[in-house]
């Protein structure tokens, strides 16, 4: 049935994976895994990638609508369904792409695999998105308004949740500073309280049937299955013939991004609040993620700078001062189709954001000149990225988060499959020549968040 | 060594088939070989936990000082042994119990073990000091967050005048009264002790080599301080009238709500209805009655659901929603609603099947890896559980019925509540 087959053996997997892929374009991986439990993802191409000034936020309140329902199925039934056999189910959204997911037990006669297997399909081709869920258009900032609030009004309380999180705060300024206004990386993929509020129902079963093509989909399951049945069960099940597209063309995904210019202005800024410690994130741009060997070089910096008991940030300042100086400190690689991001991030007490941008300067700069990073501490972190494979290959959702992670930004799952065999080629010299590449400090980008007068004086 | 093997059911998830075993050091072992896992998992419990503390977070300090220094090494060695051996491990103090639990590769087990048995062992609790005003700004920067705040006044709160309330802020309030190392000391002395352990160990290790190296290594009787013994009960606060415990916080965006009450124990009778009616009120997930109700039928929150956490000798149920703070009082509406519901009408029987096969579902789920299945048996001992118990669980739930969860709902829902609100003041 499939037009190709591949087997990819995958990091402490015992089998295999197998990658099949169809005519229409759509493509299935199948990683053999014995135990109890199965996870079936589907990642869709598209998030805020895709989106413009108009319709920001249109890919998660999609991913919120996608679960209301279906010609076969109403609202609510395939939640139920799912959580009455002990399923966990949710989806995410993120720049480069929106999935969703389904972890459940295993029965012998295999009913829980194929209902839910039906259902994810049904949901993904053929969700209804009915009016009466999306809720009434409405002026989130008006108090007297009075009408219905439906799945409008939850992504809107998911805005203000994600306002009380300090992180999620400095996070968003940051990003916005670093990429220009035409870069679509630049908005935050939650959007706005007032576009949520009035994007009309007609747009965003528009962006629906652009984006969920075959072409633009992959689905992955782990579990304990035969292959043959499995491929038959999906291919039923995701019968994209009976898709109806209504006219609408199928998008084309955004490959090139668009040039980042040099900073040379904002690189800076401080905001305030309620809050009785600091926080700050700084961001630089990294390589591109089909850049593998500069990729993993780039991990193995993040892990010796700020991720292990070990690491350079932890010791020198958090652990060794006198004087505690930081509450928290770590470092971490993004990795983005159009281009990774490292961040080093921090939360401190009782020194001003300057000194505390400096004290982390300076670790950067040791490392990125006289103390580069050391045989000990390269082999430390190999063998930790090592481990952090096999942790990966226990459970079944995290296989397949991993892999789909892979599709979305690079097409296929070479980047997790290819990542341990590449590393062992990876040389300390490389590492060392990534870190004074890319963390360089007239290439930060640094938001902080400071309390404001008011509460700094009790 | 005496294998003293307890006999598994046919009904019970593999990942819960252990052996019992005692070893020469007058530890006991739970035991399971794994073939199929990639890594190896240590959980090492031991008794008390803040319920025998001499000060409210002294075992929360000790734990972290474990990582800062040895009669051999100091923090700095002990970080770089840990990263090169890849070791996974945490030490954390629970209500009724201190734990260590780690992952590690099969190669690695040994020097992980010696490891483990120096900072259990030799600790010198060095950095006494430093360690505690790294406290303070940690709980400072989770105070941060308006939720964590909310949660943390409504549990110091329900269980004031007793050792289960130490939370963040009860720890704060504590450690200018934690001025002697020796306390600390004696502490680290008479807990960590082989006869006051239990380890909980999965993966693919065969049992003699396993029995072999955790008596070589874990943990020696150095002292003959004995363990403090836990409590067998605590004496709860009752409440006359809904208390409100308050947080103002003018620039938060939600109002961030708990409404609980005390609960059963996990050895009480009642465990399993509870747990059947939280999964039906909030604990499903997406299907259950406050997120269909409040979040799809009203869109009063992203974040809407209730718990249920049973210790040793008591627990606490409770409801949490994250609201636009002009929707507070519709979002306690609604809860009153909710509740007063599973007091007033039995569970529709589909309902409460639906609920039944969501709990014994989910088990495989939570089980997956051998960390999870570790750390799953060791905790519920600790707490005063048997394997056998653990194992009893699909009968236990399928047996009860609509009219216990009815019963339950009352004996619970019908004492006055404690309600923690954190959002700006003019809601408050």
């Amino acid at each position: 049935m499939s037009t190709k087959q591949a087997r990819i053996p995958i990091p402490f997997c015992k089998e295999p994976a197998y990658q099949l892929s169809y005519d229409n374009g759509f493509t299935l991986y199948f990683v053999p895994k014995r135990g109890e439990v199965f996870n079936i993802n589907t990642w869709v191409k598209t998030g805020s990638i895709h989106e413009d000034d108009q319709n920001n936020g249109v890919s998660h309140f999609l991913e919120h609508l996608m679960f209301k329902g279906t010609e076969r199925f109403k609202p609510g039934e395939f939640d139920r369904a799912m959580e009455s056999m002990g399923a966990v189910i949710n989806a995410a959204t993120w720049k480069d792409f929106t999935f969703y997911y389904i972890t459940g037990p295993k029965d012998s006669a295999g009913n829980n695999f194929a209902t839910a297997l039906d259902m994810h399909a049904d949901m993904l081709l053929h969700s209804t998105i009915p009016d009466g869920e999306v809720g009434p258009v409405y002026n989130p900032d008006d108090p007297n308004y009075s009408g219905a609030k439906r799945e409008r009004s939850v992504v809107i309380e998911e805005i203000g949740m994600r306002n009380d999180q300090p992180w999620t705060k400095i996070y968003n300024a940051v990003n916005l500073m670093m990429y220009p206004d035409a870069h679509p990386y630049r908005r935050d993929v939650i959007g706005t309280r007032q576009i949520i509020g009035t994007i009309p129902r007609e747009d965003i079963i528009r962006y629906y049937r652009t984006w969920y093509s075959p072409k633009n989909m992959t689905t992955i399951v782990v579990g304990d299955f035969d292959l043959e049945t499995l491929e038959a069960q999906v291919l039923k099940c995701f019968n994209f013939d009976d898709v109806k597209r209504h006219g609408v063309s199928e998008g084309s995904l955004l490959e090139k991004a668009p040039a980042i210019p040099a900073p040379n202005g904002n690189r800076y800024q401080t905001l305030t609040g309620e809050y009785a410690t600091q926080f700050l994130i700084s961001g630089f741009h990294g390589p591109s993620p089909n850049d593998l060997e500069e990729t993993i070089a780039l991990d193995v910096v993040s892990y010796v700078l700020g991720e292990g008991r070990s690491s350079r940030l932890t010791q020198e300042l958090l652990e060794k001062p006198e004087k505690p100086i930081f509450n928290a400190l770590s470092t971490g690689q993004s990795v983005y189709k159009l281009g990774n991001v490292f961040y080093i991030q921090g939360n401190f007490s009782d020194i001003s954001p300057e000194e505390a941008q400096k004290l982390v300067w300076q670790e950067v700069e040791k490392l990125c000149g006289p103390s580069p990073i050391t045989q000990d501490e390269f082999s430390r972190a190999v063998k930790a990225m090592k481990v952090d494979f096999a942790e990966t290959s226990e459970t079944a959702s995290s296989i397949a988060e991993s892999l789909g992670e892979s599709v979305v930004t690079v097409g296929d799952i070479s980047h997790y499959a290819h990542y341990l065999e590449a590393l062992t080629h990876v040389t300390l010299e490389k590492v060392n020549e990534v870190a004074r590449k890319y963390l360089r400090s007239e290439r930060a980008y640094t938001a902080v968040m400071i309390p404001e007068e008011s509460v700094s004086d009790n | 060594m005496k294998p003293n093997a307890t006999k598994a059911s046919s009904v019970m998830s593999q990942a819960l088939q252990v052996e019992t075993l005692s070893l020469n050091n007058g530890a006991t072992m739970l035991f399971r070989q794994d073939e199929e896992a990639a890594r190896l998992a240590i959980s090492l419990y031991f008794r008390g936990g803040n319920s025998i503390e001499p000060i409210p977070g002294m075992a929360d300090l000790v734990d972290r000082l474990l990582m800062k220094g040895t009669k051999n090494r100091s923090q700095e060695d002990i970080s770089i042994a840990i990263d090169s051996l890849t070791l996974a491990v945490d030490t954390d103090t629970k209500r009724d119990f201190s734990q260590m639990v780690a992952t590690v590769l099969e190669e690695d087990l040994e020097a992980s073990l010696e490891l483990m048995s120096e900072l259990l062992n030799d600790s010198t609790l060095a950095e006494f000091d430093k360690e505690k005003e790294k406290m303070v700004g940690e709980i400072q920067m989770e105070m941060d967050a308006p939720k964590n705040r909310a949660s943390d006044g409504f549990v110091r709160t329900l269980f004031e005048g007793t050792p289960y309330n130490v939370v963040s802020s009860v720890l704060m309030d504590s450690l200018p009264l934690m001025n002697s190392i020796k306390t600390a000391e004696a502490h680290y002395r008479s807990i960590f002790r082989p006869e006051n352990m239990l380890i909980s160990f999965a993966g693919n290790v065969d049992q003699a080599r396993a029995v072999r190296l955790f008596e070589q290594y874990l943990p020696k009787s150095a002292t003959t301080q004995k363990a403090p013994i836990p409590p067998n009960h605590i004496t709860l606060k009752t409440f006359v009238e809904d208390v409100i415990v308050p947080f103002p916080k003018d620039d938060s965006a939600q109002a961030h709500i708990f409404k609980g009450w005390h609960a059963p124990a996990l050895t009480d009778s009642d465990y399993y209805a509870l747990n059947l009616m939280n999964t039906i009120l909030g604990g499903a997930g997406l299907s259950a009655r406050l997120f269909t109700e409040l979040r799809d039928k009203q869109g009063l929150a992203y974040n809407v659901r209730s718990s249920y956490e049973a210790f040793r000798l008591g627990g606490m149920f409770y409801l949490y929603i994250g609201t636009e703070p002009s929707n507070k009082d519709r979002c306690l509406e609604g809860f009153k609603i909710e509740c007063q519901k599973l007091m007033d009408t039995p569970v529709p029987a589909k309902e409460l099947d639906e609920a039944k096969a969501n709990i014994l579902g989910r088990r495989s789920l939570y089980l997956e890896t051998v960390h999870q299945q570790a750390n799953y048996l060791g905790a519920q001992v600790m707490m005063g559980r048997t394997v056998s118990d653990v194992h009893e669980m699909p009968e236990r739930i399928s047996a009860v019925t609509a009219a216990d969860i009815q019963r339950v709902a009352q004996r619970i829902m019908s004492q006055p509540a404690v309600i923690a609100v954190a959002g700006p003041s003019n809601i408050l």
